[in-house]
């Protein structure tokens, strides 16, 4: 068995090359000058094998300050030295088994934080959203009623993006439905609600007490229980403090995935879609938790609960078929039928209204015609 | 130092100093591309499952791969850097980045004045950053770099060289980018003349007037070609305003023109672009000393387009043929399933995701091998090394390798690479 043979050794000194016989001893290689004088000797112990190209065994001692290397190009003394020097450090090696390491925690590091996501994050940012102080979110609403305006319509001199004049006749009917909903509902803060000029058939409830319901969804109500039943369930939000607890939400998320994963190819996607994905399924959670607010609300004034289910259904559009896991509000049917059983589970009685109707055959007439500024009513595009 | 023989050998005649240098080592490649790539294709599909964490090791593998098959005059270099080193300085940077951000987003958050100037500052504050990294990142691969049983490394200041850059970018944004040929040629002194093998300080012959009268042309065709675009779609475009209104028929012309027009002003940018590439290159390995070695090339800007040529015609196809899978799969998904169960929905989304995954990926593995890999392969085979019997003599002196937070730095700042 070959025992020596020829080497290039480089001193870690000089950048000379030197050429040398390696020879493999019992416990250590020791490094020979061509006349025999001992240039080095490296106990196994110490030794590491470092990268070079194919073909080429380069030794070294990783723990020392010097870069000394020594290169065996010679196949039958390196297989030797392999089988002599036994548990080699191989940086290589150690490395193998570090990377497989590092594989297996990582999609465990991603498992624990999906999982955070989908309960631990839902179930902090309930505790905390209590503990914001309302001046606060009021702040944060401030600033995004100032973004919803830009980008819904900042509206003109002639057309303000609010409907109707605190004197038209149908802001005070509307604002009479507002004020006896909110008796009933007992809210942190006071409710600022207002018709806005859009034709879409939505209504939304911003961070602060801000509710928005949008000129469309007035004109698809049939009733005054069915708006009533609308802003009811944005009253829900305001009651939930939805608006924080969104924006709360999202930094979590934010921090939980944007943190740990790094940036690689398609990296920031994967986090966009993880994200969006946990967000609307936390929104559907949300949504749900605010038609059973709405439902109740609507009870506790004697009107029937069903009418939010009955405005959800004739408003909702048919989504595609790639939309229902990224649906924010869940279906329809299916939250129609989610209240009808609130309803009966509530309130025994079959639909009926007993109680007063919140508003008059000419106060709902007037707020039908809420945004109407010219003869013609409605304003379906833009100019 | 040697120094006559490098003010001899000007950037501007790098060939012909080469005799006059005596002996003239070689430097070849002498990697297989196929392990490269198999490299890489294992190294993107676990840096996805990994979600990114296993880009140190990647990295380090790929370093290892090309310094180790990297053989100046018989002797190969070595990367001695490993992975955890870099982890650990993508720790530590993240714990000195996390506060710095989240300063950021509150400036960001907070109203008034300080909303409006935190993102300009940060932005400013965050180039300024990513030089430093970049600073202290290039002493770590020197320092890892080991040739012969020794270290090269990397002395000087992170902060100044921050500065200088930083200095340097007003002048080069005030001359649209004329002026960068010599903010390019004074970073590049900074850096080489704070560069050692053992001994022997690095130099940097290279000047900013020879990359300026390489590049000028470059720079007055897009200059026109800006202008001519501009001009004709001012022109056209109020024509076909104008025209739009009297129904005619000759606006989808102009249109066309237009569009064409700006097709090919995009065009010429990429291949302006590429060009300047190989010039920068070229000017930079044949501005590099080593004491008295003076460093040549036989690079051809040619070979830097064709490699970026490769790039694009490769991931043209990889489009192609994703589209193609595509079409196929929304067919039999026409065909054989009514798209309203749950079930065909999430199918349809793991689709989506693995297609968008094979183009992410696919296209990172043709970029790292068509332009890093091929690049690197194209310097080194071009590299001749005049007056080599300098390195034979040199010394080491008593550096320790460095810690590797400034390559965190950068990866944190999200410019880290191979």
């Amino acid at each position: 068995m070959t025992t020596s043979g020829p080497a290039l050794y480089f001193d870690g000194r000089t950048s000379a090359r030197l050429a040398a016989t390696a020879e493999l001893g019992a416990q250590s290689l020791h490094i020979r000058s061509p006349s025999g004088d001992l240039l080095a000797e490296w106990p196994y112990a110490e030794l590491g094998v470092f990268s070079a190209p194919e073909g080429v065994l380069r030794l070294g001692r990783p723990r020392s300050p010097d870069a000394a290397r020594l290169e065996i190009r010679d196949s039958g003394l390196a297989i030797a030295f392999g089988q002599r020097a036994g548990a080699v450090r191989r940086v290589g090696e150690v490395d193998r088994r570090s990377r497989a390491k590092v594989v297996g925690w990582s999609v465990a590091a991603l498992v624990s934080a999906v999982l955070v996501a989908i309960f631990g994050v839902p179930a902090i940012v309930a505790r905390l959203t209590p503990l914001v102080p309302v001046r606060l979110e009021q702040r944060l609403g401030a600033s995004v009623d100032q973004q919803v305006r830009l980008l819904l319509d900042p509206g003109t001199r002639e057309r303000p993006f609010e409907c109707g004049t605190a004197a038209h006749a149908g802001r005070v009917a509307f604002d009479k439905l507002v004020h006896e909903l909110e008796a009933a509902a007992a809210l942190p803060f006071p409710v600022r609600a207002s018709v806005i000029r859009r034709p879409e058939a939505n209504a939304i409830a911003l961070p602060g007490g801000r509710v928005y319901v949008f000129q469309g969804l007035v004109a698809k109500a049939n009733n005054p229980d069915e708006l009533a039943g609308a802003i009811a369930h944005e009253m829900g939000h305001v009651a939930h403090r939805d608006g924080v607890r969104v924006v709360m939400q999202a930094a979590g998320l934010s921090f939980l995935f944007g943190m740990l994963i790094g940036d690689f190819s398609g990296g920031g996607v994967a986090v966009m879609a993880m994200k969006t994905v946990l967000q609307s399924s936390y929104s559907r959670e949300t949504e749900a938790a605010a038609d059973a607010y709405g439902a109740s609300l609507l009870g506790r004034l004697g009107r029937d609960p069903h009418a939010l289910g009955a405005i959800l259904i004739r408003i909702a559009g048919t989504p595609g078929p790639m939309a229902k896991i990224l649906l924010d509000h869940p279906e329809a049917e299916e939250r129609a039928a989610a209240i009808d059983a609130l309803a009966r589970a509530a309130a025994p009685r079959p639909g009926g209204t007993d109680a007063a109707t919140l508003l008059d055959d000419s106060e709902w007439t007037a707020l039908k015609r809420i945004c109407a500024t010219a003869p013609q009513q409605g304003v379906l595009g833009k100019t | 130092m040697g120094a006559n023989v490098s003010d001899i050998a000007s950037s501007e005649f790098p060939v012909a100093a080469a005799p006059a240098a005596g002996n003239v080592a070689k430097a070849r490649f002498t990697g297989d591309p196929r392990e490269f790539r198999n490299l890489m294709i294992r190294g993107a599909l676990l840096q996805v499952v990994t979600l990114g964490i296993y880009r140190f090791w990647l990295t380090t593998d790929a370093r290892r791969f090309l310094w180790a098959n990297t053989e100046i005059a018989g002797d190969s270099l070595e990367y001695a850097g490993t992975a955890i080193e870099l982890f650990l300085g993508f720790l530590i940077a993240i714990a000195l980045m996390v506060p710095i951000f989240a300063l950021i987003a509150l400036g960001s958050l907070s109203l008034g004045f300080f909303a409006q100037i935190s993102g300009a500052a940060g932005y400013l504050a965050l180039a300024a950053f990513g030089q430093f990294a970049y600073f202290r990142a290039r002493r770590y691969r020197l320092t890892r770099t080991v040739f012969r049983g020794l270290r090269f490394h990397q002395t000087g200041s992170a902060t100044k060289y921050a500065l200088r850059s930083l200095l340097w970018s007003v002048p080069v944004l005030l001359t649209l980018g004329l002026a960068y040929p010599w903010a390019q040629a004074s970073l590049e002194r900074y850096k080489m003349a704070h560069t050692h093998y053992g001994d022997l300080q690095g130099k940097f012959a290279g000047t900013g007037t020879a990359l300026f009268r390489r590049g000028i042309v470059l720079w007055l065709l897009l200059a026109g070609a800006f202008l001519v675009v501009g001009l004709a779609a001012d022109e056209f475009g109020d024509a076909a305003a104008l025209r739009r209104v009297a129904r005619d028929p000759a606006v989808g012309t102009t249109a066309l023109i237009v569009t064409g027009l700006t097709i090919g002003f995009l065009l010429l940018c990429a291949l302006v672009y590429t060009i300047l590439q190989g010039i920068i290159l070229r000017w930079w390995l044949a501005g590099l000393r080593f004491g008295p070695v003076v460093v040549t090339t036989k690079l051809k800007k040619r070979q830097v387009v064709g490699a970026y040529l490769r790039c694009f015609l490769y991931v043209l196809l990889l489009l192609i043929v994703l589209s193609l899978v595509v079409g196929a799969l929304a067919g039999l998904f026409a065909l054989g399933m009514s798209a309203t169960t749950e079930a065909n929905q999430i199918m349809g989304l793991i689709l989506v995701a693995c297609l968008y995954l094979s183009l992410a990926v696919g296209s990172w593995v043709i970029y790292q091998l068509t332009i890093k890999f091929s690049i690197w392969r194209m310097a080194v085979n071009s590299v001749g090394l005049a007056g080599f019997d300098a390195i034979e003599r040199v010394r080491a002196d008593d550096t320790r390798p460095s810690s590797a937070v400034g390559e965190g730095l950068v990866d944190a700042l999200g410019a880290g690479g191979i």
